[in-house]
């Protein structure tokens, strides 16, 4: 059975074959040898022997095709109700041909797969609520996605994320000594303007355990500063582990099951050796997801719960404006138009919609909110890993265009979004339509807005 | 197979409707039934029917079959005379209490004889509560009591007039309920059996003929003659002797009174009484030997007996 | 004929219809597996019949769910389908009349007019879902045979049972064809799309406890459907 050099069955589990696989730019070569990928139909029949059981069988037999998951799908709508973006018709005509031809399928057939998989779900789970039978396209697509992934149908930014999971328990390659540099680095940074403020790396027995998202430390190393000032402003005995801290979970969004099980295992493992009572968890909506709402299966936790309670970033901050503190400066509130985007992993997806409006009403004089919103709000457009796959690119910001005449329609210029996919979809939709917006993660904003303890003022100059 | 398994039962379904209905007659001709029936309409003073009403061949049930008796359907009078003619047992039964038990008597029975390879009736909703009304629920004929069907009552089987004249309610008037209460209680308890003279089915009362056929000619010249075709066409007298002409011609057609009408070749009186044409009555029984012919009376008897 | 097909056909085909449907409640709740669905339906079982209990009633109430009120001309006509679909066939007083000759079980009956307008309305659904089907592009490109031959099978019975109940050309011959098509109807539902009669309650419940359980119904009042 012929497999390429980089798109193979095989997952990414070395460093050296990321690097490989990271050198063919864009995936070119790796798009070109999918199209002779074979398809190991045995293979494929043993796994929908083994997994697709009566959940799956019964949404996909018993979907009574009334085409009520249309209008809930936002690409659909994005795509002026092209038919081939009604969910039930997504997933029939993938899934449902898959498991109806019990595997014999050809590898035109898979990549047709991939790109539906890939680039017209974003695992928003929005239909699911929709249909009166009960049936989740989204959770179908995931469960399609985990297919194509041990049958090597990935998108290439798929298959690298995976890998960086397997190598370096993280979504972007981050080690352990790189993670605790740059916690030192910003608790020095900001102990200078915070006198006192630490962030404790492994300290046993805290209150809360912090978790991120590999970004943070990567990229945007301020918001981890900005969580240390908060916490610290808050008085919470927190830490951060130095190893198992990354929430986050391409591989959930590759559909690389063992990966993400390898992934959650090791926060938990964490949770373990230092024994916090709660953790919280960045503003990251499919790390949520990922870590606190189907981690614990994939870890095979029997009652579906991490091992210790965890919230979101947004459940902790409601927390500490409910319980006072944190303290908004009245004077320091959000005077213009804001908007907040419901996130679909921590919003539609774990019953958090209260906690935020609570959040709102306390930082924002002019709250907006998009319609429809909560538990109905669109996804952004770029979930479930879309926006970061270069091939679904022109999809994507077909897609983006939703949640635009949303936020348009609110006439709010400030986007309030508590998630990285979101945030970045907001940004590429800017960046695309420019429609004038601004966009922010929760943090920056209450940093400028808490009231500071007397005792934790910081000496002036 | 099981992408299309929906669509090949529904075709399977269509098929077999049309088969179904290419096949299907109804077993039996509403014209069969079309005689003596009763509106089975007793719900309907209970309020609105929600079926049409069932229009109950009485006739095809009555037919002495051998356990389809009376007492099937019918109970007997409290007073132990003769049966209640209403169906039985539906004494202070509530509406849907006398459904339940009409349906379970007449399907029920339906279904056994069905089972038991007997002539039987619908079972099915429309076989009984048709929509169609087949036609006026009232006998056709009334009841023609006549002179002689009253002589036949008061001689033969010799009932007092009380029987049927109640004297202090004697200007009743023998109403439809009535007058089967009397009649067929009577004819069931009556000593004879024998239904030819004492009738139970509906056409053997409510009949187009009455078994007796009054020629009641002029009076003055003679009482009526209670002529009964019956027997002389089993006397074997064939048709055209008496109707000599088109069976439909009547004999004062042509033969008139020979007292109004002198120019009459064959008056009315001879043409019954003359010796001398086998055609009339006197000559034929005198030829065949039958009666005394020189007793008027034998033909001739205003409150005789009957002619056998 | 008649014998024989409310005879041991019917008992063939109640026996089909129950035994089969039976079959897939039974099937379906066997193969529920908490770690392929991701859903610990033994860990918090409270939480679980909670978020069953209000996911099947919110979806049986008319307009009781955000889809069934963003289509309220859809909605109107599912309802009408599926309240006369199910009431008419089990309270039908000539149904009770059977039911009571042949098992003795008597239930409560729908007048006469009213079962007549449920069935009208049944028709009258039918149609205007098969309309629905063929001019609204995202549900014709949905459709097969099996939603065609779906609507057949479930609509025939109603359809003669009118025809039969009004005696409209052979009132016999309707009402053989009324009790062939029932009978095919209960048939076909162990082995068609019109399985959704029971797993309609098993999806939804599990739906509603994937909802109750792990999607926010122990952080929140719970989805909203």
């Amino acid at each position: 059975m012929p497999e390429g050099i980089f798109c193979n069955k095989q997952p990414v589990e070395t460093k050296e074959r990321l690097h490989e696989v990271l050198g063919d730019k864009g995936g070119a070569k790796y798009y070109k040898e999918m199209e002779s990928l074979e398809v190991d139909v045995p293979a494929l029949k043993a796994l929908l022997k083994t997994s697709c059981k009566s959940r799956l069988k019964t949404w996909l037999n018993g979907c009574m095709r009334c085409g009520l998951c249309a209008d809930s799908c936002f690409l659909y709508i994005a795509n002026d109700k092209d038919y081939r973006q009604v969910p039930s018709y997504k997933i029939q005509t993938t899934l449902g041909e898959l498991v109806a031809k019990n595997g014999e399928v050809d590898t035109k057939f898979m990549i047709h797969c991939m790109d539906v998989a890939w680039s017209q779900c974003t695992c928003c789970n929005r239909c699911a609520i929709y249909c009166p039978m009960g049936i989740d396209v989204g959770v179908m697509f995931s469960y399609l996605r985990g297919i194509l992934f041990s049958q090597g149908f990935i998108p290439w930014e798929m298959k690298i994320g995976s890998g960086m999971h397997r190598v370096y328990r993280a979504q972007m390659d981050v080690t352990s000594e790189e993670w605790v540099d740059t916690c030192e680095w910003m608790a020095e940074e900001t102990e200078e303007e915070w006198p006192g403020l630490t962030i404790p790396v492994d300290k046993k027995n805290a209150d809360i355990i912090y978790t991120v998202n590999a970004r943070e430390p990567k990229h945007y190393p301020e918001d981890l500063a900005h969580a240390a000032i908060l916490f610290h402003l808050a008085g919470e005995n927190w830490t951060v582990p130095s190893e198992g801290w990354e929430e986050t979970s391409l591989a959930m969004f590759a559909g690389d099951w063992k990966a993400a099980k390898m992934q959650v295992e090791s926060v938990y493992a964490a949770i373990d050796r230092l024994k916090p009572k709660r953790m919280v968890v960045t503003e990251c909506g499919h790390a949520y997801r990922a870590t606190v709402t189907e981690g614990p299966y994939w870890a095979g936790i029997k009652d579906g719960k991490p091992p210790v309670e965890s919230l979101h970033y947004v459940e902790w901050v409601a927390e500490a404006l409910r319980t006072g503190k944190l303290k908004i400066d009245p004077a320091k509130k959000i005077k213009e138009p804001v908007t907040y985007q419901d996130s679909c992993n921590y919003i539609r997806n774990a019953g958090l919609a209260d906690d935020v409006r609570y959040i709102m009403s306390q930082i924002a004089e002019d709250f907006r909110e998009m319609i429809p919103n909560r538990e109905y709000n669109y996804c952004c457009g770029g979930g479930g890993g879309l926006n970061g796959i270069g091939r679904y690119r022109k999809e994507r910001n077909v897609g983006l265009t939703v949640k635009r005449d949303q936020i348009l329609a609110t006439e709010a210029k400030l986007v309030i979004t508590p998630c990285h996919n979101c945030w970045d979809a907001i940004r590429d939709l800017e960046e695309v339509y420019h429609i004038g917006i601004r966009w922010s993660f929760l943090k920056p904003l209450l940093v400028d807005m808490v009231l500071v303890p007397e005792h934790l003022k910081h000496l002036e100059a | 197979m099981r992408k299309r398994v929906e669509l090949t039962l529904a075709s399977i379904l269509i098929l077999l409707c049309i088969g179904l209905r290419l096949a299907h007659t109804d077993n039996i001709r509403r014209q069969d039934r079309a005689a003596h029936l009763i509106a089975l309409d007793g719900l309907a003073s209970m309020g609105e029917l929600e079926r049409p009403v069932v229009q109950f061949p009485h006739g095809m049930h009555a037919v002495g079959d051998d356990d389809a008796s009376c007492r099937t359907c019918h109970d007997v009078a409290p007073d132990g005379e003769g049966l209640l003619f209403v169906f039985k047992a539906q004494e202070g039964l509530s509406r849907e209490e006398i459904k339940a038990l009409y349906h379970d008597q007449c399907i029920g029975c339906h279904a056994d004889r069905e089972s038991a390879n007997k002539p039987t009736g619908p079972q099915m909703c429309s076989g009984c509560h048709e929509k169609e009304p087949l036609k006026s629920v009232k006998p056709m004929h009334p009841v023609d009591f006549n002179t002689p069907l009253h002589t036949l009552h008061t001689e033969k089987a010799a009932l007092a007039c009380q029987t049927c004249h109640d004297l202090p309610d004697s200007s009743a008037p023998f109403d439809q309920d009535r007058s089967h209460d009397l009649c067929l209680g009577c004819h069931l308890t009556g000593q004879s059996n024998d239904s030819a003279s004492a009738p139970l089915d509906c056409g053997g009362c409510h009949t187009s003929k009455s078994p007796l056929l009054v020629l009641d000619g002029d009076a003055s010249q003679g009482g009526q003659v209670a002529f009964d075709h019956e027997l002389h066409e089993m006397a074997d007298v064939s048709c055209e002797v008496c109707h000599h002409k088109e069976p439909e011609t009547a004999c004062r057609e042509c033969h008139t009174d020979g007292k109004t009408d002198t120019d009459v070749k064959i008056s009315i009186q001879a043409a019954m009484h003359t010796k001398k044409s086998e055609r009339s009555c006197v000559g034929c029984h005198e030829e065949m030997g039958i009666g005394d012919v020189d007793d008027c009376t034998s033909c001739h008897q205003p409150f005789g007996e009957d002619a056998s | 004929m008649y014998h024989f097909i409310t005879g041991p056909l019917l008992w063939v085909s109640f026996a089909i219809f129950f035994i089969g449907t039976l079959t897939h409640v039974v099937l379906y709740v066997k193969n529920l597996d908490w770690e392929l669905d991701r859903v610990s339906y033994g860990a918090h079982t409270l939480w679980g019949i909670r978020g069953a209990l209000r996911s099947i009633c919110l979806w049986m109430t008319p307009y009781g769910t955000r889809s069934w009120r963003i289509k309220p001309l859809y909605t109107f006509m599912f309802y009408l389908f599926h309240v006369g679909g199910v009431l008419v066939p089990l309270f039908l007083s000539a149904h009770g009349v059977i039911l009571k000759s042949r098992w003795g079980i008597s239930l409560p009956t729908l007048p006469g007019f009213v079962a007549d307008l449920l069935t009208v309305g049944v028709m009258i659904a039918v149609v205007g879902l098969s309309i629905r089907r063929c001019i609204r592009p995202e549900v014709r490109a949905l459709t097969s045979g099996r939603e065609i031959g779906t609507l057949i099978i479930a609509v025939a019975p109603f359809f003669t049972g009118f025809m039969a109940y009004h005696q409209i050309g052979g009132g016999n011959f309707w009402t053989l064809a009324h009790i062939l098509s029932g009978e095919m109807l209960l048939v076909a539902v162990p082995f068609t799309k019109l399985s959704h009669m029971v797993l309609f309650f098993c999806s939804r419940a599990q739906i509603g406890m994937d909802f109750g359980i792990k999607r926010g119904g122990m952080k929140s009042v719970g989805m909203p459907c």
